[in-house]
Protein backbone atom coordinates (compact mmCIF):
# COMPACT_ATOMS: atom_id res chain seq x y z
CA UNK A 1 0.00 0.00 0.00
CA UNK A 2 1.52 3.53 -1.03
CA UNK A 3 0.85 6.53 0.85
CA UNK A 4 -1.58 9.15 -0.69
CA UNK A 5 -0.03 12.08 -2.64
CA UNK A 6 -0.60 14.70 -4.91
CA UNK A 7 0.75 17.06 -7.16
CA UNK A 8 -0.13 20.48 -9.42
CA UNK A 9 1.45 21.50 -12.22
CA UNK A 10 1.51 25.19 -12.59
CA UNK A 11 -0.74 26.23 -15.96
CA UNK A 12 1.11 25.25 -18.84
CA UNK A 13 -0.57 25.60 -22.21
CA UNK A 14 -3.76 26.54 -21.16
CA UNK A 15 -3.61 23.38 -18.65
CA UNK A 16 -3.45 22.63 -15.04
CA UNK A 17 -2.33 18.51 -14.21
CA UNK A 18 -2.67 17.03 -11.37
CA UNK A 19 -1.09 13.24 -10.21
CA UNK A 20 -3.03 11.60 -7.74
CA UNK A 21 -0.94 8.68 -6.39
CA UNK A 22 -1.70 6.04 -3.57
CA UNK A 23 -4.61 5.27 -1.04
CA UNK A 24 -6.78 7.69 -0.04
CA UNK A 25 -8.54 7.57 3.10
CA UNK A 26 -11.03 10.66 4.00
CA UNK A 27 -7.98 12.74 5.71
CA UNK A 28 -6.06 12.06 2.36
CA UNK A 29 -8.38 13.13 0.13
CA UNK A 30 -9.11 16.04 2.78
CA UNK A 31 -5.58 17.36 2.51
CA UNK A 32 -5.76 17.13 -1.22
CA UNK A 33 -9.16 19.43 -1.17
CA UNK A 34 -7.17 22.05 0.78
CA UNK A 35 -4.42 21.84 -0.53
CA UNK A 36 -6.26 22.23 -4.19
CA UNK A 37 -8.42 25.44 -2.62
CA UNK A 38 -5.55 27.13 -1.00
CA UNK A 39 -3.32 26.60 -4.79
CA UNK A 40 -6.69 27.71 -6.90
CA UNK A 41 -9.39 29.62 -4.83
CA UNK A 42 -7.54 33.10 -5.70
CA UNK A 43 -6.69 32.24 -9.37
CA UNK A 44 -9.13 32.93 -12.65
CA UNK A 45 -8.92 29.63 -14.21
CA UNK A 46 -11.92 30.32 -16.34
CA UNK A 47 -9.85 29.81 -20.16
CA UNK A 48 -7.86 26.75 -18.40
CA UNK A 49 -8.17 23.16 -18.41
CA UNK A 50 -8.12 20.49 -15.92
CA UNK A 51 -5.86 17.14 -16.55
CA UNK A 52 -6.63 14.38 -13.65
CA UNK A 53 -3.70 11.69 -14.05
CA UNK A 54 -5.13 8.58 -11.88
CA UNK A 55 -2.62 5.92 -12.98
CA UNK A 56 -1.01 6.38 -9.39
CA UNK A 57 -4.12 5.69 -7.69
CA UNK A 58 -4.45 2.52 -5.82
CA UNK A 59 -7.54 2.77 -3.53
CA UNK A 60 -10.05 5.61 -3.23
CA UNK A 61 -12.72 4.56 -0.17
CA UNK A 62 -16.21 5.51 0.09
CA UNK A 63 -15.49 8.74 2.28
CA UNK A 64 -12.38 9.54 0.07
CA UNK A 65 -14.88 9.51 -3.13
CA UNK A 66 -16.99 11.61 -1.72
CA UNK A 67 -14.34 14.48 -1.01
CA UNK A 68 -12.92 13.72 -3.89
CA UNK A 69 -16.55 15.05 -5.49
CA UNK A 70 -16.63 17.94 -3.81
CA UNK A 71 -13.07 18.96 -4.77
CA UNK A 72 -13.77 18.41 -8.66
CA UNK A 73 -16.67 20.34 -8.08
CA UNK A 74 -14.60 23.59 -6.83
CA UNK A 75 -12.43 22.94 -9.46
CA UNK A 76 -15.23 22.74 -12.25
CA UNK A 77 -16.15 25.91 -11.25
CA UNK A 78 -13.19 27.59 -12.14
CA UNK A 79 -11.91 26.22 -15.13
CA UNK A 80 -13.27 25.05 -18.65
CA UNK A 81 -13.03 21.66 -19.22
CA UNK A 82 -11.84 18.42 -17.68
CA UNK A 83 -10.35 14.97 -18.75
CA UNK A 84 -9.52 12.47 -16.54
CA UNK A 85 -7.16 9.87 -17.53
CA UNK A 86 -6.88 6.22 -16.37
CA UNK A 87 -5.35 3.22 -18.50
CA UNK A 88 -7.52 0.54 -16.05
CA UNK A 89 -11.02 0.21 -15.92
CA UNK A 90 -11.15 0.36 -12.34
CA UNK A 91 -9.75 3.55 -11.93
CA UNK A 92 -12.15 4.89 -14.86
CA UNK A 93 -14.98 3.67 -13.25
CA UNK A 94 -13.57 5.50 -9.85
CA UNK A 95 -13.45 8.71 -12.13
CA UNK A 96 -16.53 8.18 -13.81
CA UNK A 97 -18.62 8.10 -10.52
CA UNK A 98 -16.70 11.44 -9.33
CA UNK A 99 -17.83 13.04 -12.96
CA UNK A 100 -21.32 11.86 -12.71
CA UNK A 101 -21.93 12.72 -9.20
CA UNK A 102 -19.95 16.23 -9.17
CA UNK A 103 -23.10 16.82 -11.83
CA UNK A 104 -19.95 18.06 -14.26
CA UNK A 105 -21.39 18.13 -17.96
CA UNK A 106 -17.81 19.03 -19.28
CA UNK A 107 -15.75 16.35 -17.68
CA UNK A 108 -15.35 13.44 -19.32
CA UNK A 109 -12.91 9.64 -18.03
CA UNK A 110 -10.71 8.52 -21.06
CA UNK A 111 -8.00 5.60 -21.31
CA UNK A 112 -5.16 7.91 -23.11
CA UNK A 113 -3.83 11.28 -23.73
CA UNK A 114 -4.51 11.74 -27.12
CA UNK A 115 -8.55 10.72 -26.14
CA UNK A 116 -8.11 13.74 -23.24
CA UNK A 117 -6.57 16.30 -26.27
CA UNK A 118 -9.12 15.68 -27.96
CA UNK A 119 -11.74 15.97 -25.61
CA UNK A 120 -10.42 19.34 -24.07
CA UNK A 121 -10.54 20.83 -27.70
CA UNK A 122 -14.04 20.34 -28.52
CA UNK A 123 -16.85 22.27 -26.93
CA UNK A 124 -19.96 19.81 -26.80
CA UNK A 125 -20.87 18.97 -23.15
CA UNK A 126 -20.37 14.92 -22.55
CA UNK A 127 -23.83 14.04 -22.76
CA UNK A 128 -24.08 15.94 -26.24
CA UNK A 129 -21.52 14.20 -27.81
CA UNK A 130 -22.12 10.89 -26.54
CA UNK A 131 -26.13 11.14 -27.79
CA UNK A 132 -24.73 12.82 -30.98
CA UNK A 133 -22.67 9.84 -31.79
CA UNK A 134 -24.78 7.21 -30.55
CA UNK A 135 -27.67 8.44 -32.84
CA UNK A 136 -25.18 8.19 -36.06
CA UNK A 137 -23.90 4.82 -35.30
CA UNK A 138 -27.68 3.60 -34.66
CA UNK A 139 -28.89 5.67 -38.13
CA UNK A 140 -25.96 4.00 -39.62
CA UNK A 141 -26.97 0.70 -38.12
CA UNK A 142 -30.54 1.22 -39.41
CA UNK A 143 -29.38 1.88 -43.08
CA UNK A 144 -27.24 -1.23 -42.72
CA UNK A 145 -30.53 -3.67 -42.14
CA UNK A 146 -32.32 -2.29 -44.68
CA UNK A 147 -30.24 -2.26 -47.38
CA UNK A 148 -29.67 -6.16 -46.20
CA UNK A 149 -33.00 -6.96 -46.14
CA UNK B 1 -20.52 24.42 -15.48
CA UNK B 2 -22.15 22.43 -12.40
CA UNK B 3 -25.59 21.86 -13.21
CA UNK B 4 -27.07 20.25 -9.98
CA UNK B 5 -29.36 17.52 -11.22
CA UNK B 6 -32.42 16.79 -8.78
CA UNK B 7 -35.37 13.92 -9.58
CA UNK B 8 -38.98 15.35 -9.11
CA UNK B 9 -41.46 13.64 -7.80
CA UNK B 10 -42.95 12.81 -11.27
CA UNK B 11 -39.37 11.14 -12.06
CA UNK B 12 -39.13 9.19 -8.60
CA UNK B 13 -42.81 8.03 -9.62
CA UNK B 14 -41.69 7.06 -13.02
CA UNK B 15 -38.53 5.16 -12.19
CA UNK B 16 -40.83 3.02 -9.58
CA UNK B 17 -43.08 2.26 -11.98
CA UNK B 18 -40.24 1.04 -14.61
CA UNK B 19 -38.77 -1.14 -12.17
CA UNK B 20 -42.36 -2.68 -11.75
CA UNK B 21 -42.27 -3.46 -15.36
CA UNK B 22 -39.30 -4.29 -15.91
CA UNK B 23 -39.44 -6.77 -12.47
CA UNK B 24 -42.49 -8.12 -14.38
CA UNK B 25 -40.78 -8.53 -17.94
CA UNK B 26 -37.43 -9.52 -17.05
CA UNK B 27 -37.30 -10.79 -13.56
CA UNK B 28 -34.75 -8.53 -12.86
CA UNK B 29 -35.09 -4.84 -11.42
CA UNK B 30 -32.74 -2.13 -12.47
CA UNK B 31 -31.38 -0.57 -9.01
CA UNK B 32 -29.86 2.79 -10.98
CA UNK B 33 -33.02 3.60 -12.19
CA UNK B 34 -33.56 6.44 -10.42
CA UNK B 35 -29.77 7.28 -11.01
CA UNK B 36 -30.33 6.93 -14.86
CA UNK B 37 -33.09 9.07 -15.35
CA UNK B 38 -31.36 12.28 -13.26
CA UNK B 39 -28.49 11.81 -15.50
CA UNK B 40 -30.19 12.14 -18.67
CA UNK B 41 -33.75 13.76 -17.79
CA UNK B 42 -36.97 12.24 -18.32
CA UNK B 43 -36.86 13.02 -22.34
CA UNK B 44 -33.04 11.87 -22.31
CA UNK B 45 -34.05 8.66 -20.90
CA UNK B 46 -36.68 7.57 -23.27
CA UNK B 47 -34.27 8.24 -26.23
CA UNK B 48 -31.85 6.92 -24.69
CA UNK B 49 -33.61 3.06 -23.93
CA UNK B 50 -34.91 3.52 -27.14
CA UNK B 51 -31.84 3.97 -29.03
CA UNK B 52 -30.04 0.94 -26.26
CA UNK B 53 -33.04 -1.42 -27.18
CA UNK B 54 -32.52 -0.74 -31.44
CA UNK B 55 -28.56 -1.29 -30.30
CA UNK B 56 -29.26 -4.59 -28.81
CA UNK B 57 -31.64 -5.96 -31.73
CA UNK B 58 -28.95 -4.73 -34.51
CA UNK B 59 -26.24 -6.21 -32.33
CA UNK B 60 -28.30 -9.21 -31.87
CA UNK B 61 -29.06 -10.06 -35.54
CA UNK B 62 -25.30 -8.94 -36.87
CA UNK B 63 -23.77 -11.48 -34.01
CA UNK B 64 -26.01 -13.71 -32.17
CA UNK B 65 -27.80 -12.86 -28.65
CA UNK B 66 -24.54 -14.47 -26.42
CA UNK B 67 -21.92 -12.35 -28.67
CA UNK B 68 -23.98 -9.64 -28.36
CA UNK B 69 -24.05 -9.81 -24.97
CA UNK B 70 -20.60 -10.52 -24.36
CA UNK B 71 -19.17 -7.49 -26.24
CA UNK B 72 -21.88 -4.83 -24.02
CA UNK B 73 -20.35 -6.30 -21.11
CA UNK B 74 -17.26 -5.99 -22.27
CA UNK B 75 -18.40 -1.86 -23.25
CA UNK B 76 -19.01 -2.01 -19.42
CA UNK B 77 -15.77 -3.48 -18.57
CA UNK B 78 -13.74 -0.99 -20.13
CA UNK B 79 -16.25 1.84 -18.01
CA UNK B 80 -15.44 0.17 -15.37
CA UNK B 81 -18.93 -0.89 -14.37
CA UNK B 82 -19.01 -3.87 -13.07
CA UNK B 83 -22.83 -4.67 -12.52
CA UNK B 84 -23.72 -4.12 -16.55
CA UNK B 85 -19.77 -6.01 -16.92
CA UNK B 86 -21.49 -8.94 -14.80
CA UNK B 87 -24.31 -8.84 -15.41
CA UNK B 88 -24.51 -9.00 -19.68
CA UNK B 89 -21.52 -11.92 -19.41
CA UNK B 90 -23.85 -13.55 -17.18
CA UNK B 91 -26.73 -13.48 -20.01
CA UNK B 92 -24.10 -14.51 -22.54
CA UNK B 93 -23.13 -17.20 -20.48
CA UNK B 94 -26.89 -18.24 -19.85
CA UNK B 95 -28.00 -17.94 -23.42
CA UNK B 96 -24.58 -20.45 -24.14
CA UNK B 97 -25.54 -22.68 -22.04
CA UNK B 98 -29.02 -23.28 -22.86
CA UNK B 99 -28.70 -23.14 -25.87
CA UNK B 100 -25.52 -25.68 -26.11
CA UNK B 101 -24.79 -26.86 -22.57
CA UNK B 102 -21.73 -25.21 -23.11
CA UNK B 103 -20.08 -23.02 -20.30
CA UNK B 104 -18.62 -19.98 -22.01
CA UNK B 105 -14.88 -19.42 -21.34
CA UNK B 106 -15.29 -15.97 -19.19
CA UNK B 107 -17.10 -16.49 -15.88
CA UNK B 108 -18.98 -13.79 -15.09
CA UNK B 109 -17.77 -13.42 -11.84
CA UNK B 110 -14.44 -12.76 -13.18
CA UNK B 111 -15.08 -9.46 -14.93
CA UNK B 112 -14.32 -7.29 -12.28
CA UNK B 113 -10.82 -8.82 -11.73
CA UNK B 114 -10.08 -8.46 -15.44
CA UNK B 115 -11.21 -5.09 -15.02
CA UNK B 116 -8.73 -4.27 -12.44
CA UNK B 117 -5.27 -5.03 -14.67
CA UNK B 118 -4.26 -2.04 -17.02
CA UNK B 119 -5.93 -2.29 -20.32
CA UNK B 120 -3.12 -3.85 -22.49
CA UNK B 121 -3.18 -6.31 -19.68
CA UNK B 122 -6.71 -6.41 -19.55
CA UNK B 123 -7.31 -7.24 -23.62
CA UNK B 124 -4.14 -9.75 -23.17
CA UNK B 125 -6.28 -11.88 -20.89
CA UNK B 126 -9.37 -12.07 -22.53
CA UNK B 127 -8.00 -12.89 -25.56
CA UNK B 128 -6.49 -15.94 -23.84
CA UNK B 129 -9.97 -16.50 -22.71
CA UNK B 130 -11.16 -16.56 -25.87
CA UNK B 131 -8.61 -18.72 -27.50
CA UNK B 132 -10.90 -21.55 -28.61
CA UNK B 133 -11.57 -21.22 -32.17
CA UNK B 134 -15.19 -21.27 -32.02
CA UNK B 135 -14.97 -17.49 -30.28
CA UNK B 136 -12.22 -16.23 -33.24
CA UNK B 137 -15.13 -14.14 -34.61
CA UNK B 138 -15.78 -12.50 -30.59
CA UNK B 139 -11.83 -12.49 -30.35
CA UNK B 140 -11.61 -10.14 -34.00
CA UNK B 141 -14.79 -8.23 -32.46
CA UNK B 142 -14.01 -7.80 -29.25
CA UNK B 143 -10.03 -6.14 -30.60
CA UNK B 144 -11.82 -3.64 -32.69
CA UNK B 145 -14.18 -2.40 -29.68
CA UNK B 146 -11.23 -2.20 -27.57
CA UNK B 147 -9.87 0.08 -30.37
CA UNK B 148 -12.75 2.19 -30.91
CA UNK B 149 -12.37 2.84 -27.27
CA UNK B 150 -9.15 3.71 -27.00
CA UNK B 151 -9.56 6.19 -30.28
CA UNK B 152 -7.34 4.11 -32.12
CA UNK B 153 -9.94 3.07 -35.18
CA UNK B 154 -12.45 5.08 -36.17
CA UNK B 155 -15.72 3.46 -37.03
CA UNK B 156 -15.97 3.12 -40.94
CA UNK B 157 -17.42 -0.23 -41.27
CA UNK B 158 -21.13 -1.91 -40.57
CA UNK B 159 -19.06 -4.07 -37.81
CA UNK B 160 -17.68 -0.75 -36.19
CA UNK B 161 -21.09 0.71 -36.28
CA UNK B 162 -22.66 -1.79 -34.06
CA UNK B 163 -19.33 -1.70 -31.90
CA UNK B 164 -19.63 2.35 -31.83
CA UNK B 165 -23.26 1.68 -31.01
CA UNK B 166 -22.48 -0.41 -28.31
CA UNK B 167 -20.07 1.87 -26.42
CA UNK B 168 -21.38 4.83 -26.69
CA UNK B 169 -25.08 3.57 -25.54
CA UNK B 170 -23.32 2.03 -22.54
CA UNK B 171 -21.29 5.52 -21.67
CA UNK B 172 -24.49 6.73 -21.17
CA UNK B 173 -25.91 4.55 -18.98
CA UNK B 174 -22.95 3.43 -16.77
CA UNK B 175 -22.88 7.19 -15.95
CA UNK B 176 -25.75 5.48 -13.84
CA UNK B 177 -25.31 2.29 -13.17
CA UNK B 178 -21.88 3.52 -11.40
CA UNK B 179 -23.41 3.57 -8.65
CA UNK B 180 -24.58 0.56 -8.33
CA UNK B 181 -21.77 -1.05 -9.57
CA UNK B 182 -18.74 0.74 -8.31
CA UNK B 183 -18.65 -0.82 -4.55
CA UNK B 184 -20.10 -4.18 -5.67
CA UNK B 185 -18.58 -6.56 -3.65
CA UNK B 186 -20.18 -9.87 -4.64
CA UNK B 187 -20.56 -10.30 -8.04
CA UNK B 188 -22.54 -13.22 -7.85
CA UNK B 189 -25.65 -10.60 -6.82
CA UNK B 190 -26.01 -9.41 -9.80
CA UNK B 191 -28.90 -10.97 -12.02
CA UNK B 192 -28.49 -11.77 -15.79
CA UNK B 193 -29.71 -8.85 -17.33
CA UNK B 194 -31.41 -10.55 -19.97
CA UNK B 195 -35.17 -12.31 -20.34
CA UNK B 196 -33.74 -15.25 -19.33
CA UNK B 197 -33.38 -14.02 -15.76
CA UNK B 198 -36.92 -15.48 -14.69
CA UNK B 199 -35.79 -18.87 -15.28
CA UNK B 200 -34.78 -20.16 -12.16
CA UNK B 201 -34.22 -23.46 -13.01
CA UNK B 202 -31.78 -23.05 -15.83
CA UNK B 203 -30.31 -20.39 -13.66
CA UNK B 204 -29.63 -23.12 -11.13
CA UNK B 205 -28.31 -25.59 -13.63
CA UNK B 206 -26.05 -23.24 -14.92
CA UNK B 207 -24.72 -22.24 -11.42
CA UNK B 208 -24.41 -25.91 -10.82
CA UNK B 209 -22.41 -26.31 -14.07
CA UNK B 210 -20.22 -23.76 -12.99
CA UNK B 211 -19.45 -25.04 -9.44
CA UNK B 212 -18.92 -28.39 -10.57
CA UNK B 213 -16.33 -27.24 -13.39
CA UNK B 214 -14.46 -25.00 -10.95
CA UNK B 215 -15.32 -26.24 -7.29
CA UNK B 216 -17.74 -23.35 -6.66
CA UNK B 217 -15.11 -19.96 -6.98
CA UNK B 218 -14.27 -17.93 -10.04
CA UNK B 219 -10.68 -19.67 -11.93
CA UNK B 220 -7.63 -17.20 -11.16
CA UNK B 221 -10.18 -14.54 -9.46
CA UNK B 222 -8.86 -12.59 -6.42
CA UNK B 223 -12.46 -11.21 -6.06
CA UNK B 224 -12.78 -7.50 -6.83
CA UNK B 225 -12.19 -4.55 -4.92
CA UNK B 226 -13.28 -1.15 -5.43
CA UNK B 227 -10.61 1.63 -6.63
Amino acid sequence: MTQASFKFSEPVSGRVMIWLTGTFDESDAVAFEEAMQSRFRERALGGLNVLYYLDGVEKFNVLARAVLIRAHRFLARRSRRTAFIASSAVLRGLALFVVSQSDDPDAKVVANQALADQWLASDVTRMQDAFTRLEASVSRLSQHSRRAS
Amino acid sequence: MIVERRLSFMQRLLARVLNYLQEKKSGYDTPFVEEWIRTTGTKGFFEHAQRLEATIIAATAAYGATTAQMLISLAALWNGCWYCGVGHMFAANLQLFRDEKVLGPLDEREVPAIGHLTDEEALARLIEIFAEPRFERMRALMQRQYAIKMGTAEGTTPDDDALLAILTAWDILNEASITAGIDLQDPSIVPPLCDLAKDRQLRADYRAARKGASGGAPSGSSGPASA
